[in-house]
Formats: C-alpha cells, sequence, structure tokens
C-alpha cells in the first residue's frame, strides 16, 4: 500500500489524515488490531480510526485540545466501559501505564478482552465514587481521565484527584449532564460542577463536546 | 512496621527492611490473597519501587517478568470478582430477557410460517404451535416440502424452549423473591428486576419509582414540562392495573407498586414469604374501586 500522508497532532502515536476528503484522526496500533477495527496501513506501521462519535477524546483533540499525554505517562481512566477510547490512550502511551476503572460487570468482560492484549492496560472493577477501594492497586499517576454516567462526577473527580494526581498533574473531565440533571440545560450543570472543582484544581477551560456528543462537556485542568 | 504486598510481607524498622516473607508464585493463590485483603501492588516500600525489591529478592528475575505476571494477576483479580457478582438474581434477569426475545421472535416467525402455509394450501385457522404440528404431521407423509417441515419443527423448538426457560424463571423467582412473585407474578416480577438491575436496586427504590419503570420516555417528557406524569410503566401488565377502569388505572397502580416495594424489602432483607401480602393489596384496590364508583342504589349523600 502507499505511504500516506500523515499529519502529527502535538501527541506522540497520535496523527490526523484525509480520508475521502474528510479529516480523520488515527493512533499508531501497539498490538495488531482486533477483527472488525477500522485500520489504515502506511509502510509497515499499522493505524487505527478514532471514531469522535464514539469516543469523546477523540472529540476533544479534534477540537484542538493540549492535552499532556506522553508516552510513559500513567493515566487513571475513570468509567473504561467497553475499552474503545481505553484502547486508544493505550497505544498512546506504549511504555506508561492506563489503569481502567469500571464498575460494570458487562462492560467489564469486554474490557478484560482488551486488556489482556495490552500489557500496559490494567483493569479494576470498582465504583469509582469508592477511590479507596483501589488505592492498593494504582499509584500517583499524571494524567486523569474521567468519564462516567454517575451523579456528582466533580465529587468523583476531587476525590480521585486528591488520592491518586501527582502535583501539577492533570485532568480531563467530561461531564455528562443527563446523568446529573435531565432538566437543566448542559451549559449550566457544567457550570455548577466545575465550581466544586475549585480549591482543588485549577480550571483551563472547558469544550463543549457538539456536534460530537450532544449534553456533555470536557473540563480541562490541573492539580494545584 | 509491616507493610503487605502481593508478592511478600516486609518488616520494616524505619526505612530500613529487616526481612520478606515471599509468597509462593502463584497467581490463582496470590488472587485468592487479593479477594481477601487489599494487599499493595504499586507504589513503594522503603523508598524502593516493588518493581525493583521483587527482583532484588528474589520474587522474579526481571523487571519484565514481573509486569508480565502483575498484568496477568490483576486480570485474574477481576475475572475472579465478576464471578463471585453473577448472583440468583442476574439468573434470572438474563432469563426473562431472553423469554422477551424469544416471545418477539416466535412471533414473527410463526406469521412467516402461516404466510407460506397459506400460499400452497390457502386460508388456515391454525397459528403458531398448532399450526407447526399440523404442517409437520402432513407435509412429512406428502414428501417434498422440506424447508417448511424444517421451519415448522424449529418454530416448535422455540416453543420447547420457550416453556422449559418459563418453568425454570417460575422456580427460581419463587426462590430469589418469593414476596415480589406472589404479588406481580413471576415475570412481572423478573422484568422489574431486570429493569432495576438487581434485587438489590429495585429494594432500594421508592416506590414511586417502581410505579413508573419502564415508561422512560413519558417520564422524561413529563419532567420536561411537556407532558402529564405517567401513571404506569411495566406494572401495567399487572391484572389489577390493565382490567381496571382508565380512570382508576393511576391510583391503582400507585397502591399495586407500594406493596410491590414492600414485598421486594422482604424478599431482598428478610427472604421470608408474608402471604397476607395479596389479600392486603386485593383489599385496598377493592376499596378503591367502591370509593371511586359507589354502588348505585347506595345513597351517595
Amino acid at each position: 500500500m502507499n505511504e500516506l500522508e500523515l499529519s502529527g497532532t502535538g501527541l506522540d502515536n497520535v496523527f490526523t489524515i484525509e480520508l475521502n476528503g474528510s479529516k480523520r484522526i488515527i493512533t499508531k496500533s501497539l498490538v495488531t488490531a482486533a477483527s472488525g477495527e477500522k485500520i489504515i496501513r502506511s509502510g509497515s506501521e499499522e493505524y487505527r480510526i478514532w471514531n469522535p462519535f464514539h469516543s469523546k477524546l477523540a472529540a476533544i483533540l479534534l477540537k484542538n485540545a493540549v492535552i499532556p499525554l506522553m508516552k510513559d505517562s500513567a493515566v487513571l481512566y475513570l468509567g473504561a466501559a467497553n475499552g474503545t477510547t481505553v484502547s486508544h490512550v493505550s497505544d498512546i502511551v506504549p511504555d506508561g501505564t492506563v489503569y481502567g476503572v469500571e464498575f460494570s460487570p458487562r462492560a467489564m468482560q469486554d474490557l478484560i478482552h482488551v486488556s489482556t492484549r495490552r500489557t500496559n492496560l490494567i483493569p479494576i472493577l470498582a465504583d469509582a465514587m469508592q477511590p479507596g477501594s483501589y488505592r492498593n492497586i494504582v499509584p500517583e499517576v499524571d494524567i486523569i481521565y474521567q468519564d462516567v454516567a454517575q451523579r456528582e462526577q466533580a465529587r468523583i473527580a476531587v476525590r480521585n484527584g486528591e488520592m491518586f494526581l501527582k502535583k501539577g498533574g492533570f485532568l480531563v473531565l467530561i461531564i455528562k449532564s443527563r446523568s446529573i440533571d435531565v432538566n437543566r440545560k448542559t451549559r449550566d450543570v457544567a457550570a455548577c460542577e466545575i465550581k466544586l472543582l475549585e480549591g482543588y484544581f485549577e480550571i483551563l477551560g472547558f469544550i463543549d463536546l457538539e456536534p460530537f456528543h450532544s449534553g456533555h462537556v470536557a473540563v480541562l485542568a490541573k492539580r494545584t | 512496621m509491616q507493610i503487605r504486598t502481593w508478592f511478600g510481607v516486609f518488616e520494616l524498622t524505619g526505612d530500613r527492611i529487616d526481612s520478606v516473607e515471599l509468597v509462593p508464585k502463584d497467581t490463582d493463590l496470590i488472587t485468592g490473597l487479593l479477594l481477601e485483603e487489599p494487599l499493595l501492588m504499586r507504589g513503594k516500600v522503603a523508598c524502593t519501587d516493588l518493581r525493583d525489591l521483587a527482583v532484588e529478592y528474589g520474587f522474579v528475575d526481571s523487571g519484565d517478568e514481573y509486569d508480565r505476571l502483575l498484568h496477568e494477576l490483576n486480570i485474574e483479580l477481576v475475572k475472579k470478582q465478576m464471578a463471585l457478582a453473577v448472583t440468583p438474581d442476574r439468573q434470572v434477569i438474563a432469563a426473562v430477557e431472553a423469554l422477551d426475545d424469544i416471545n418477539e421472535t416466535t412471533n414473527i416467525l410463526s406469521e412467516r410460517l402461516k404466510e407460506w402455509y397459506m400460499l400452497n394450501h390457502g386460508e388456515t385457522r391454525l397459528r403458531g404451535v398448532e399450526l407447526a404440528n399440523h404442517i409437520l404431521n402432513t407435509e412429512y407423509a406428502c414428501g417434498g416440502q422440506e424447508s417448511i417441515s424444517s421451519f415448522a419443527s424449529s418454530l416448535i423448538g422455540l416453543y420447547e424452549t420457550r416453556s422449559s426457560i418459563e418453568k425454570s424463571l417460575k422456580d427460581n423467582m419463587e426462590a430469589l423473591a418469593p414476596n415480589l412473585t406472589n404479588i406481580a407474578g413471576y415475570i412481572l416480577g423478573a422484568r422489574l428486576l431486570s429493569i432495576a438491575g438487581s434485587l438489590e436496586k429495585l429494594a432500594s427504590m421508592p416506590s414511586s419509582t417502581v410505579q413508573v419503570l419502564g415508561a422512560n420516555n413519558a417520564l422524561f417528557k413529563h419532567l420536561k414540562g411537556k407532558a402529564p406524569s405517567p401513571k404506569h410503566g411495566v406494572i401495567f401488565r399487572h391484572p389489577f392495573i390493565n382490567s381496571a377502569p382508565k380512570k382508576l388505572r393511576g391510583k391503582i397502580a400507585r397502591a399495586v407498586a407500594s406493596k410491590i416495594s414492600i414485598a421486594v424489602r422482604y424478599d431482598c432483607y428478610s427472604g421470608q414469604l408474608r402471604k397476607e401480602f395479596e389479600g392486603e393489596l386485593e383489599a385496598k384496590v377493592t376499596g378503591i374501586r367502591k370509593k371511586n364508583f359507589p354502588k348505585p342504589g347506595k345513597s351517595r349523600y
């Protein structure tokens, strides 16, 4: 196959590419893609297409946010679900470790499948609201990425941040406003949640995830 | 001071390691220990990373082996935790969800079978399992028509599966949630469990939530101020509610839901069958009906 025109994104192992006239985001595969995954080959390398409509992190990156994911970062991923986004994070940090916390046993089945093949991905069956229950498994981390469908999302971020995030460490918090209040406007819900982070985090900015994910806002913050 | 890690117990004085008692390198054994107590898996002991200590004290030969082993261990641990999380209520939920799918499928297939049969034989009043049996009894004898016979026998197989699931669901529900089964019936009871997610979750729900379980869209529309409040969710299938006059359904649904709530709490936390609940609910429903539709002849003043 031909060499393709990959553009860097400022992040290791993440690239964008023009495909049939549209801009797609891809990550360099750490392990051979599972069957059914959409891949692109360029030279001897394999890249997996990252769907921003499925993954909020891909949407954030397409909106040009700067997230300091290094190839040796330790990442605590809360709400790992079926492991789609997690697998791309694992691609981005080949020399680091991703700790994927998920509470639903059904989603965990899929996550186990993903992590068996990826030695830098550690699955943890636990409630993100109770970070003490995985304190023995997770060390200090550089980044916390949180995308949980629970209430009290800011409180979960604060609790985990206090316990695991190093000073100056980065928080990416996806606020799913529908899990907090179905009636209030997403912006209002987000504003309330962001207030709760103050005092623990320095808020760097927030991004509305329209049109990829309606009712979601991503907050970028730094531990003070 | 003692620090208990996944590969051994360290005895320390200040920052000096006095002794280490290593555990055998056996994944099954170690995950068993981890289920009982949160042994330290990552971090430092006496300012040294666990990974380096494991190599230094000869638990593993290399850092790579340590990483591999730890990764495998974490996965095995999660698998064990999930196996422990398979409770009887999850079996019941799986069964009732399978039952709903089979019902839907048999309806589609029996319609199709009828269409096919009528193509060759004209109008028939037979339906479903009767028609399938009829086809098997006659078509085989006539020869040919193997496709339609095989279709019919698959359908019969599905009906048989359905009755066997139903029977086991009934038995399991009576054992798991005798009060809920007594009040709501085993199918409706299992459906409520399926929507709530588990027996404990259903037991901790307020009865007003139980009343509208399964009416999500109607509820959210209402919360947005665009519709009146839903009167019932899946509990509409309860005979007390679906046989009631429309005007009384809301009131009766409320009574049924509150009894279901109490019944589920007994099932979850005591397990004892309280037979009197059934009578109490019946009396309550009769009361509602009487109060709202006084019998003719009685004085209304």
